[in-house]
């Protein structure tokens, strides 16, 4: 089969949807792309346009459905195979919104070996490709720390706060500094951010900062970050910790005197009996 | 803080109480914690995404309470403007961040209709501000997000009720009490029961739109906003307003439009509100990655043998797997099936104004309904990835295949996570 035939496996909208789909058209058609390699899949991506340039409707099916058949256990070298001649047209010259695409078919299918390709674009703001950038090294998993490390002190704008944020769900001891820092930013989100990273490095000791910048915020800042202290209480009680723990729901329930906080009282409390 | 008139039971509760000397606004449920709530207090709520569902979800939060509406949220103002005009003549604060709304302390009740994937951030936020939440179905865009809610309102003791009711009914009716009974005794070995919800599912009309291109965003909608935690797209007017149902990015088409509505009950029926299935086996051509469209049918298996099974009936073969069979009292020894008639029937559901006035758990409360949308999500999951997955209900992850667990717990947007 050639890109053409290949393509043409894929449905066109009738009615506005794809109602009229044969399933064994297109999975012999996905074997062919997987079986073609790079010449193949290229040709493929270079059919795909900017968002209201033109018609690719089955381009990009074809290349969703090859990311997503390619998953699982046994399918490791087409995978990889797949997943590099996606990463080798990130290097090109093309539209962003394209690369982007390309980008979030990687979080599917990508591994470590294409991770380095997808990171050059954490810092861009160009058609939110930080944010498919960081989600896809996200979900490929620790290998990819470094990347975000070494992107963050750099970072302005929407890709700081999601780089960082990519620091704590990686759970990445060594940006403490970062998260430190984040949270005496101007910014409540970065702040937020910061707290949040603390937490999800199960950082007993800073769970007083932690206290003490949730009770110097206001509103929705002081809900999300009292939040965090909360879910820090836990973890460390998951961790045998039950000290510190402890010693967090006893703060919380000191410090939040007012009559609105009772509820915050309350699971302090309920905490406090989890730790018996 | 809005200031708003007591009614007279709530003025004649104060003057008995020892908080009458703040009587000046409504007082939010976490100022009275729980038990010892009076059937008369008067709730101050509020209503977060208020177009389609909006209204109708709103009216379920209020039955058989005292209610007054002081917040109307919506990522397009003209509709919070518009719902608040007409349930408060426009005394209602209208909002487009429900930060802001979140805020508010004379805030108690919340009710949360928004296109799926805001459901699981919103009412985590809501829990985090002491509220009792009443969500629209489905509760959730993905499985992590609704483990992250059970967790937050357990912590923080809130009331939990997603917005399907049918499980009420399944637990006044006497065939399916006895199901239930059958189900949970643990009596019932190598159960080969199948139950088949065919046709229902709205597929092709769920089915979202490829390719319409970029539009401009209208001026009253905030679009960062609407996408919030879901990956970042340009405005697409089918990606808003109902049709929103269609796209991978904010529901999961009309599997996850109606199949809570049908599986919520048999999930309670079948006792299967503290697990999930264990293997999923599908029948799908490779979805576009935008849209969600045809599948034929998804079998999902239970530890125990049983299964549930969902024919489209709009697309593709027929299922033909297994024979479909109910469960039955002859299916056990007549020693077990004594035991069944001596069971207690289950104890009675509370209704979301019962669970808020008396501090219990709803009849639709986090864990049943969590464990309800992952019905729809594994489903979901195998039509998309078009292989056979084997899943730990435990730990709520796929067996030996990590690209899958990509879609269990996807990444979100900044600021936004779980």
């Amino acid at each position: 089969m050639n890109t053409k035939e290949i393509l043409n496996a894929f449905p066109q909208p009738e009615g506005k949807i794809l109602r009229n789909i044969d399933k064994e058209a297109c999975e012999r058609a996905v074997e062919q792309i997987i079986s073609g390699g790079r010449k193949i899949t290229r040709e493929i991506i270079d059919l795909i346009l900017e968002p209201g340039n033109g018609d690719d409707i089955r381009p990009r099916h074809a290349i969703h459905a090859t990311a997503i058949r390619v998953g699982g256990t046994g399918k490791e070298i087409e995978r990889n195979s797949f997943a590099s001649a996606l990463a080798s047209t990130l290097n090109d010259d093309r539209p962003k919104a394209v690369k982007g695409f390309v980008i979030r078919q990687l979080q599917i299918c990508g591994g470590a070996k294409q991770a380095e390709a997808i990171a050059h674009f954490l810092n861009d703001s160009e058609e939110h490709l930080y944010e498919y950038s960081a989600q896809a090294l996200e979900v490929i998993g620790g290998a990819t720390i470094e990347y975000f490390r070494t992107a963050y002190p750099s970072a302005k704008g929407a890709p700081r706060i999601t780089i960082l944020q990519g620091l704590g769900l990686l759970q990445d001891k060594k940006s403490r500094p970062f998260f430190l820092s984040a949270m005496q930013d101007t910014d409540l989100e970065i702040r937020l951010a910061g707290i949040w990273g603390l937490m999800r490095i199960s950082s007993a000791k800073d769970a007083e900062l932690m206290l003490s910048q949730s009770l110097k915020e206001k509103g929705w800042g002081r809900i999300k970050a009292t939040a965090y202290c909360f879910e820090l209480a836990e973890k460390l009680a998951k961790n045998d910790q039950s000290k510190e723990a402890k010693a967090i729901y006893i703060r919380i329930k000191k410090s939040h005197s007012e009559k609105q906080d009772a509820y915050l009282r309350e699971t302090a409390d309920r905490g406090l009996v989890q730790l018996k | 803080m809005k200031k708003i008139p007591y009614s007279q039971t709530r003025r004649s509760f104060l003057g008995k109480s020892a908080t009458g000397a703040t009587a000046a606004s409504i007082l939010p449920r976490h100022i009275f914690g729980a038990p010892h709530v009076p059937p008369s207090e008067k709730f101050g709520t509020a209503l977060i995404g208020c177009g389609g569902r909006g209204p109708g979800t709103y009216s379920q939060l209020c039955k058989g309470l005292d209610v007054e509406l002081v917040g109307a949220c919506d990522v397009d103002t003209t509709k919070s403007k518009r719902f608040s005009l007409a349930r408060s003549k426009g005394k209602a604060e209208s909002y487009q961040d429900f930060r802001r709304l979140l805020e508010r302390k004379d805030l108690d009740l919340v009710a949360i209709a928004t296109p799926p994937h805001w459901h699981a951030s919103i009412s985590i936020a809501a829990a985090e501000a002491g509220m009792d939440v009443l969500c629209e179905k489905p509760m959730t865009r993905f499985v992590a997000e609704g483990r992250a809610v059970v967790n937050a309102f357990k912590r923080y003791g809130r009331v939990y009720q997603i917005g399907t009711f049918g499980r009420f009914n399944r637990s006044n009716d006497k065939a399916s009490i006895l199901k239930h009974k059958i189900m949970s005794s643990g009596l019932m070995k190598d159960c080969n029961a199948v139950r088949m919800k065919k046709g229902g599912l709205k597929i092709k009309q769920w089915s979202g739109t490829p390719g319409i291109g970029p539009q401009t965003i209208p001026e009253t909608l905030d679009w960062d906003l609407y996408c919030g935690p879901s990956p970042w797209k340009p405005y697409e007017s089918r990606r808003t307003g109902g049709t929103h149902r269609g796209y991978w990015d904010y529901e999961g088409g009309g599997m996850c439009d109606m199949g809570q509505h049908h599986f919520d009950p048999e999930q309670w029926t079948y006792a299967k509100d503290h697990t999930s299935p264990v293997e999923i086996t599908p029948f799908a051509p490779p979805s576009h990655p935008e849209v969600t469209g045809m599948w034929a049918w998804v079998e999902l298996k239970y530890a125990d043998g049983f299964k549930f099974v969902m024919e489209s009936g709009e697309w593709g073969p027929s299922y033909d797997r297994h024979p479909v069979r109910d469960v039955s009292l002859d299916d056990l020894s007549k020693d077990d099936q004594e035991k069944i008639k001596s069971m207690p029937d289950p104890e009675p559901l509370l209704s979301f104004g019962e669970a808020v006035k008396q501090r219990k758990q709803a009849g639709g409360h986090p864990e049943a309904a969590h464990r309800a949308a992952c019905i729809l999500h594994l489903a979901n999951l195998a039509i998309r990835l078009g292989r056979k997955l084997k899943y730990d209900p435990d730990k709520e992850v796929f067996i030996n295949d990590n690209e899958a667990n990509r879609f269990l717990n996807p990444p979100m947007s900044a600021p936004w996570r779980i």
